[in-house]
């Protein structure tokens, strides 16, 4: 079996004092060992709904509503406590703000040495040199000393690098990275990419990577799928995402990106705004704001059907740039 | 709990590392030495009791009723600080009442610390109704005056050392649960504790080893507040003669048969009332600084 994560049909509620809303709507995913899979959309389209279903992490009234999800071949039943460790066992997360993500009250050696005490099981002195290695192997200099400093004793920079070696100790197959570096500063930024793709290829995880950055996404993922208002609505490898856009959301979106080689007088914005979560219209939830919406968009809403290698939610996908143009 | 967290620090501050603020993470200020300095004495007394006391507590001698301390001219040999209405040597009683006092106050004090934080942590963590019981038992006793309670209950079920020792334990813990569960509320929405979550960690782990520590300290000054209260209580109740019986005595006991002779011999009061007063202004200052070494962002 050659798929490590299989998102089905994912459908996540939120039960708030007027009723339930939905902001995940039947999203399927699947990604394969070793690979990188980019999701994008802006904020509030589910990114980040969808990455906390994946790591069974919920709180009070969020609940997977329907669908389900998959991991290194079996399916992941939420109540069962042996399918909540071998979750834990094997995926890691990274979180979008690292000031946050470290308790404040426990050195990083601590906490390092205790991720990958929980997921091995080892003894506490072995996960104590351990923790050192992997704080060296995240690039924190003087990985010892570092190792008996308290989370606001370093750079914001050092603590993503320490949530990391948190995240990959006891190398999970299965990296989730929630907009890792928007709290980071650019250079800071290509850094920890930089530091993630190595440690991909050198432990083999698959890795999950949230972002609203398009930059980024062409920079470290192998496919990419495009989330709008709680669905997927594009599906295609990095390269043909970019090259040529299928859904009038993607297009609109690259369309609305300054290029540095291309002399623009105006960015063209996407009109309009993203529908409610109480409003959301009945067919396309792009429609409203579609230049290429029919009444048909308007009342059915589109399957994610493949093409041409990708796959796109649209009634009508645009043809390839060069001869739209 | 306390000690683990200051484990870490230890060899830092002894390491001559560039991080000048470390060097001082330990300096105590004057006024907090002389607190520690009390606490220690305190304690001593506390634990050695019986064998510091020159006389026992209720050896009484009718012969020399009410006599004065060292300081003044009237006073007498063999008793340094005079001796009360009985005979008995005061100096001895204070020695005891204090080791009773503060025996009845610290376990009292953490029995309701330890009940309210449990209580307050179970109903953040479980929310719901669980939640709305422990909110409505804490409304329940915050509503009623708890000398009511305390009265009633050793007036209905009379007096012994364990029943008034569970009812100091139930005197504060109300403030305690409340306290606990909104810290533990805001700090489990923290990026940390849903990171511990994201490994797969147990709840007692995630409270234990990461929330707690992290809400310890408020927590802390809420035990050095609530001690002197505890201490008020139980001086309340054996004032008013429901609480500890002689020939046992206590500070409070003392407080209360020294009042009556605020004229003729005040030192009978005023004695045990000191001992009252500078331990509980000790503990709060020594707690005030004890909290702010544990928070490591303050150092």
């Amino acid at each position: 079996m050659s798929t490590l994560l299989d998102i089905r049909d994912l459908t996540v509620r939120i039960d708030l004092a007027d009723g339930p809303v939905f902001p995940v709507r039947g999203v399927s995913l699947a990604l394969g060992p070793g690979e990188t899979l980019g999701l994008v959309g802006e904020s509030g389209c589910g990114k980040t709904l969808t990455c906390l279903s994946v790591m069974g992490l919920f709180g009070r009234r969020v609940a997977i509503d329907d669908g389900e999800i998959g991991f290194q071949g079996a399916r992941l039943d939420p109540a069962s406590r042996a399918d909540r460790s071998r979750r834990a066992r094997g995926m890691g997360m990274i979180f979008q703000n690292p000031m946050t993500g470290l308790n404040p009250v426990r050195t990083l050696g601590w906490q390092v040495a205790e991720a990958y005490q929980i997921r091995t099981g080892s003894k506490r002195r072995a996960a104590n040199a351990r923790a050192v290695e992997l704080l060296d192997l995240v690039g924190i200099p003087e990985p010892r000393r570092r190792a008996r400093d308290f989370p606001h004793q370093i750079s914001g920079g050092q603590q993503q690098r320490a949530m990391i070696a948190m995240a990959i100790a006891g190398a999970p197959s299965l990296l989730v990275a929630d907009e890792p570096t928007t709290a980071l500063d650019v250079t800071v930024q290509a850094q920890i990419l930089d530091l993630l793709s190595r440690l991909q290829r050198e432990i083999g995880m698959g890795m999950l990577f949230v972002t609203h950055d398009l930059g980024l996404v062409a920079e470290v993922a192998d496919r990419v799928a495009v989330m709008y208002a709680g669905r997927v609505v594009e599906l295609a490898s990095a390269a043909d995402l970019f090259a040529r856009p299928r859904h009038p959301y993607t297009r609109g979106l690259l369309d609305s990106l300054p290029f540095l080689d291309d002399d623009v007088e105006r960015l063209s914005p996407i009109l309009g705004t993203v529908p409610s979560l109480r409003a959301m219209p009945a067919g396309c939830a792009f429609a409203p704001r579609c230049p290429h919406a029919s009444t048909t968009c308007g009342r059915v809403a589109p399957e994610l059907t493949s093409l041409e290698g990708g796959a796109v939610a649209c009634h009508h996908p645009l043809a390839v740039r060069t001869e739209a143009a | 709990m306390s000690a683990e967290t200051a484990g870490p620090t230890v060899p830092q501050a002894s390491e001559d590392t560039p991080r000048k603020p470390q060097a001082g993470a330990w300096h105590m200020p004057l006024l907090v030495r002389l607190s520690a300095g009390l606490l220690i004495i305190v304690s001593v007394v506390a634990l050695l009791a019986p064998l510091l006391a020159p006389y026992g507590y209720e050896e009484t001698d009718l012969l020399y009723r009410l006599k004065a301390p060292f300081w003044s001219p009237l006073s007498i040999e063999g008793h340094v600080l005079g001796t009360d209405k009985l005979g008995r040597d005061l100096l001895s009683r204070l020695l005891i009442a204090t080791q009773v006092s503060i025996a009845l106050a610290l376990l009292g004090t953490l029995i309701g610390a330890a009940l309210g934080t449990v209580l307050g942590v179970v109903a953040a963590h479980r929310g719901g109704i669980v939640d709305e019981i422990v909110m409505m038992l804490v409304d329940w006793q915050a509503a009623m005056p708890f000398l009511i309670i305390a009265l009633s209950v050793l007036a209905f079920l009379g007096n012994n050392f364990y029943l008034f020792l569970a009812l100091m334990g139930l005197a504060g813990w109300e403030t305690y649960a409340r306290l606990t569960r909104s810290l533990v509320l805001s700090a489990r929405e923290q990026g940390y504790a849903v990171a511990v979550r994201a490994l797969g960690a147990r709840p007692l782990r995630l409270y234990g080893r990461h929330i707690l520590p992290n809400v310890i300290g408020p927590l802390i000054v809420q035990l050095t507040l609530n001690f002197p209260q505890t201490i008020l209580l139980e001086t309340s109740l054996s004032f008013l003669g429901l609480g500890i019986q002689p020939p046992l005595t206590s500070l409070g006991q003392m407080l209360g048969e020294g009042r009556d002779y605020l004229l003729t011999a005040w030192w009978l009061a005023v004695l045990p009332g000191a001992v009252i007063f500078f331990t509980t202004l000790s503990m709060s200052l020594f707690g005030d600084w004890l909290r702010t070494r544990l928070d490591p962002t303050q150092r």
